[in-house]
């Protein structure tokens, strides 16, 4: 790939980069394996460039290759374990202050099994429908629904404090 | 799932604070090509052998114990004095000193990244949690030997925050988000530690050497620290009146932490008497993360615009010191007051020894990155771990660095 082509990708890879790090990020947790994930996302998106390029939705097309990779890595022996740059005091404090923001939302998401991650992510970050969630996860459409559904159980209580959090600064 | 739902978790994803990007756009544009050329080659040798020599490229996986020359401690910026004007933090490309590091692989910690050590580097605690069954539970190594820690009666998740020399532990269990308890572990024992009257949470977040632990309850609001003295076992007591959370407690029962959620980096003493931290000047907000010895760590700055800078408390002298600005926080300090700089703004951990950081190198690990958690007191031996990208994966390896 040469030429217009070549600035193309570069164009748009500068400007997705922060929102692909944020859903690298934010499925698993650390920050070092994020930037491998996308990384190799990009990497791959090279390749495919003229494929992608032509696909209607493209952002869509990329959340795809990106969340393979993600789950391609937990093939991995010690991806069993969930992976976090998480400083050890923040775990589940009650009321996350902007600084810590991070830390809590990513130990709560870390206690969510790989699935239900990816699918909160995945719909709600990338905003993915329910079907393509589906194709992407290799899952039914009911199974992305039911993951849905539990990781939301699990997010509200983290919302509800973060309200509070949010009111009382 | 209500509408309101959707739109909440939407925005709590979008704007959770994210470390920047570090991707080598070039790197992937030269990567890229070579794959181009490589698939090329396929296709026309059809070759499978190929594939590998070209997509793989990477290191083979090393679980075995190796010693070779690594990172460099590095000159001086020295620390800086809150009352200095703010000059440029310490460079980790600073010129080189002679020393040297080594950097070894932490037997049993094959694929585990550390991330609490007790002061005398002998137990290694894995927080990130390993899925049990329906539990999760932490991971302790110790003479290379794992163990996953047990949970406290009735409860499906832990997460481990402190441990003394004798390698008793404490944090927080739960049994689902209505139930948040402290706990202690001892002698392979995980128990429940008193809720304070009046509060359906807690959570324990340091442990002295003599057992004595510290943290804070709360219910839907505010935080209240709390003290559960080991000359008292089963009874907890609030420290002082206002709120806040005590995170660290010193071998002398000095006790650390915040008044408010980081209104003020605060001290108290074991009857609850407390007061505020010195921060530097045009500054109020901190916290204090660790003490050891007569040194605290944590951050000092303003913590709704996110400028968080590095603080470090002579706890005898009462002056507070920001290495010219670094950015923090710190979580980990030893006695001679070298200290561990957190990933902060997606920067890389960072050791601060004599004033001056330590640079960490990745070893065997070409090309990985280090994170350093934990420093021993006489400031010679590190141990963290190397995260590399070998053959298209990320790859995590605990280490030892000697320095």
């Amino acid at each position: 790939m040469r030429g217009e082509a070549e600035r193309d990708y570069v164009e748009y890879v500068t400007a997705r980069l922060p929102h692909l790090k944020r859903a690298a990020y934010l499925l698993c947790g650390d920050s070092a394996r994020a930037d491998d994930i996308v990384q190799a996302t990009v990497t791959k998106l090279y390749v495919h460039w003229r494929r992608a390029s032509a696909a209607e939705n493209l952002d869509g097309y990329v959340h795809r290759m990106l969340v393979r990779q993600f789950l391609d890595e937990r093939s991995l022996k010690w991806s069993r374990v969930v992976l976090t740059d998480a400083p050890p005091d923040r775990a589940t404090d009650p009321a996350p202050d902007r600084v810590e923001d991070a830390d809590a939302v990513r130990s709560l998401l870390r206690r969510l099994p790989p699935g239900q991650r990816a699918v909160l992510v995945l719909r709600f970050l990338c905003d993915m429908s329910i079907d393509d969630t589906a194709v992407v996860l290799r899952c039914s459409a009911g199974s992305v629904k039911a993951q849905t559904s539990r990781g939301l159980e699990s997010l509200r209580e983290f919302m509800g404090t973060t309200k509070t959090a949010t009111e009382r600064g | 799932m209500s509408v309101d739902d959707a739109a909440r978790v939407k925005e709590l994803l979008l704007t959770a604070p994210v470390p920047p990007a570090r991707v080598d756009l070039d790197r992937a544009i030269t990567d890229g090509r070579r794959r181009e050329r490589g698939r090329r080659l396929i296709w026309t040798a059809g070759s499978a052998t190929l594939v590998a020599l070209i997509v793989t490229g990477g290191v083979a996986g090393v679980d075995q114990l190796r010693t070779v020359p690594a990172g460099k401690p590095v000159a001086p910026p020295a620390s800086v004095a809150t009352s200095t004007s703010p000059s440029a933090p310490p460079s980790p490309s600073a010129s080189a000193t002679a020393d040297a590091c080594t950097v070894a692989d932490l037997p049993g910690l094959t694929g585990l990244m550390p991330t609490i050590v007790d002061p005398t580097g002998t137990y290694v605690v894995v927080d990130q949690v390993v899925e049990a069954g329906d539990a999760w539970q932490a991971v302790l190594v110790t003479g290379g030997q794992r163990t996953t820690l047990p949970l406290p009666a009735g409860t499906t998740n832990q997460q481990t925050y402190g441990i003394n020399a004798s390698g008793w532990m404490v944090g927080m269990a739960s049994n689902g988000p209505s139930d948040r308890v402290a706990f202690e572990l001892k002698n392979g024992k995980a128990t429940k530690l008193p809720k304070l009257p009046g509060y359906q949470h807690s959570k324990a977040s340091a442990i002295n050497a003599a057992g004595d632990i510290v943290g804070a309850a709360w219910n839907d609001g505010a935080n209240v620290p709390v003290l559960w003295p080991a000359s008292a076992p089963g009874t907890v007591k609030r420290l002082g009146s206002g709120a806040g959370a005590a995170m660290a407690i010193g071998d002398d029962g000095t006790i650390a932490g915040t008044a408010g959620d980081g209104e003020a980096p605060w001290i108290w003493d074991t009857q609850g008497n407390g007061h505020a931290l010195a921060t530097p000047p045009g500054v109020v907000q901190g916290k204090v993360f660790a003490i050891r010895g007569d040194w605290a760590v944590g951050w000092a700055g303003t913590n709704a615009t996110g400028d968080v800078g590095l603080a470090r408390w002579n706890l005898r002298t009462g002056a507070v010191d920001t290495f010219g600005g670094m950015a923090g926080p710190s979580r980990m300090v030893n006695a001679r007051g070298d200290l561990v700089v957190g990933l902060s703004g997606g920067s890389d951990n960072t050791v601060i020894r004599d004033g001056s950081p330590l640079v960490l190198g990745t070893g065997p690990y070409n090309g990985g990155k280090a994170s350093a958690i934990w420093i021993s007191d006489d400031g010679r031996t590190v141990i963290g771990s190397v995260s590399s990208f070998e053959g298209g994966q990320t790859a995590i390896h605990a280490v030892t660095w000697r320095c």
